[in-house]
């Protein structure tokens, strides 16, 4: 481990057995950080943006918003900056960092008069971000916290457009998304978050909006690490097979192959403190004589309010034997962690296959991700799984209400990383 | 391979949730350790797991002869019933004070991990050898029914018991509590 981000490495395994054939073995890259720095926390620099389209009229969505972005208001310190778009057809900057400078209660009257503004029905959000940008822009400071706050309920166009601006800015601006009600694409959602590692929200009842953005405010302020990525060198005859952000998230990480030196690098993103962050690599291992071997040497690449370019070390190795009863058990907390991540992408392949026609397999896939989530004691997954499962036996398909909010449900609570107690399940060592 | 109970899918082994249909796969029962496939292994040291105590007093009076029998550091490894079960080496110096490096039936290679090459040293003094005095590929040491260290093209040389620094090529044979310098890093030899 290493010093302040606690980064290491943790393999399913210490030893493997040295069998003729190729076999998996899941590594952890885990950091966390410790509390915030003796500079304390970073000042924010944030990019508000809100869907003003005409179905955010609907379940008072509208109002719970402007209640959550005032309580925000209220909540920044002399230091930080913020800005304020809103956007339809158009969009419109209802307060600049500099308002906000100036005058609190005129950018909450602001707020509440966003109805008031003629920027038509639609849903433009990459015209949304692009303002919002601009304005993180003019306030740009590695010392700041960089971020967009995009909720939306809909549709937009130009999805495309949203995606590739998130992913141009993601060094320098990261950006959680929140979807309200069921319309919204969550896919994109999840794509702009994942871009930045930062947050997907889905907010199934407008009147949690504000305490899921005092949530990710709070999120914010423990932010100790910038910029984090961690980059792997795999040793020579390693392949991954697969790789996933495994905390604070679950997502497969789609992007990652390693180049030519066999170089793999993983985005984190902004590494809150006291919160694990990781990814998991699903790893093919070659067959090996006995003895002890490096599998891939990792590094946590981060910034500190304090310092660039920090780097910590954490290195694999498992000892290859020929003896079975040297093998042992796994590790109990990396493969909690691997059943977790499992099972999400157990529902993502129900879903493809859905969207394939293929409803049998889906509800096949859906039915084991059921099993294992009763196994991990997840009820709330549980329930939503097999409302869907139901839903899609009944119709077919998951086209219908009820079925797009269990599975927007099912998404959500799959993907948020219920973490254990590392020393809890130290000795839980499994077979 | 694990074949899937549920839907047949052949899944490589150590895979925990079967890759087609998501059931949780059978707890792995890898294949059968299979020498054949894997390089220079000396199978003889496979089947004795009793020996893996640390004391293990039967051994070393055979072990003890064995090494005494004229040097003849034969480099094709002829597996006999006299080969040596166990022996270490402990860091003394210039390195973490007390690390011990089991060493394997066969070859063993002393040096320092390179990531290009994917040589992976058996005694790897990638994090004791700051100063990289010890090259990636340093010396091999071959426990067969003898213990042999040969020096193969290192910068810095290889000595036993502070003698003449060793010949690339040539190989020496090591005794029970033999003092190995490689590099900077000095090493005490322990069998049995």
């Amino acid at each position: 481990m290493s010093g302040l981000t606690g980064f290491h490495a943790l393999c399913s395994r210490d030893a493997v057995l040295s069998s003729a054939e190729n076999f998996i073995l899941y590594l952890l890259l885990e950091t966390k950080a410790q509390g915030a720095t003796a500079k304390g926390r970073l000042p924010l620099n944030l990019g508000i943006v809100l869907d003003r389209s005409g179905s955010m009229y609907d379940e008072k969505r509208l109002d719970y918003v402007s209640e959550a972005i005032k309580y925000l208001v209220d909540q920044l310190g002399p230091n930080d900056r913020a800005t304020v778009v809103a956007f339809a057809d158009k969009a419109a900057v209802v307060a600049t960092a500099d308002d906000l400078q100036r005058d609190k209660s005129r950018v909450k009257r602001a707020i509440d008069d966003i109805d008031q503004l003629e920027i038509g029905g639609g849903t433009q959000m990459a015209l949304g971000m692009e303002a919002a940008i601009a304005e993180i822009e003019k306030n740009y400071s590695p010392n700041r916290l960089n971020r967009l706050l995009l909720l939306t309920d809909g549709q937009t166009y130009e999805e495309r457009k949203c995606f590739d601006l998130a992913r141009k800015h993601r060094d320098r601006i990261s950006c959680s998304t929140l979807g309200v009600g069921i319309e919204f694409n969550e896919k994109l959602l999840m794509e702009i978050a994942e871009a930045s590692g930062a947050n997907y929200h889905f907010i199934a009842e407008p009147a949690t909006i504000p305490g899921i953005f005092s949530r990710e405010l709070e999120g914010l302020r423990n932010v100790a690490l910038t910029n984090a990525r961690i980059e792997v060198r795999l040793s020579a005859g390693v392949q991954v097979k697969e790789v996933f952000r495994a905390s604070p998230q679950i997502y497969p990480i789609k992007e990652a192959t390693p180049d030519a030196e066999r170089l793999l690098k993983i985005p984190l993103g902004d590494v809150e403190s006291s919160t694990p962050s990781s990814a998991l690599l699903v790893l093919v291992l070659p067959p090996r004589k006995p003895g002890r071997v490096r599998i891939a040497h990792a590094q946590l690449c981060y910034d500190t309010p304090d310092a660039r370019d920090q780097r910590d070390d954490a290195e694999a190795v498992v000892m290859y034997t020929l003896e079975r009863d040297a093998v042992g058990k796994a590790n109990g907390y990396v493969m909690n962690l691997v059943d977790q991540v499992s099972i999400a992408k157990i529902q993502m392949q129900a879903e493809a296959a859905v969207a394939s026609g293929n409803v049998d397999k889906a509800t096949r896939l859906l039915g084991n991700a059921i099993a294992g989530t009763q196994r991990l004691g997840n009820t709330k997954a549980t329930q939503a799984l097999v409302s869907l499962q139901n839903e899609m036996k009944k119709t077919q398909s998951l086209s219908t209400r009820a079925a797009k909010t269990q599975l927007l449900t099912a998404q959500a609570t799959l993907r948020k990383t219920q973490m254990l107690d590392p020393e809890s399940v130290k000795d839980a060592l499994r077979e | 391979m694990i074949r899937c109970s549920e839907c047949g899918h052949e899944n490589m082994d150590g895979l925990e949730y079967c890759d087609a249909c998501g059931a949780k796969l059978p707890v792995g029962t890898p294949a059968e350790p299979a020498a054949v496939a894997v390089p220079a292994v000396a199978p003889v040291v496979a089947p004795e797991p009793p020996s893996a105590e640390a004391s293990a007093p039967a051994e070393p009076a055979a072990v003890a002869t064995a090494a005494v029998t004229p040097a003849t550091p034969a480099p094709a490894p002829t597996p006999s019933t006299g080969t040596i079960q166990q022996a270490q080496l402990t860091i003394l110096r210039g390195g973490t004070v007390g690390k011990v490096f089991p060493l394997q039936a066969g070859d063993n290679l002393v040096g320092r991990w390179d990531p290009d090459s994917g040589s992976f040293p058996e005694v790897d003094m990638e994090h004791d050898d700051p100063e990289a005095r010890i090259s990636r590929k340093h010396a091999l040491i071959r426990m067969n029914d003898a213990i042999t260290i040969e020096d193969i093209g290192s910068l810095n040389g290889t000595f036993v018991n502070r003698g003449k620094r060793l010949e690339p090529g040539s190989p020496a044979e090591l005794k029970d509590g033999d003092e190995v310098i490689v590099g900077k890093t000095f090493f005490k030899l322990s069998i049995g």
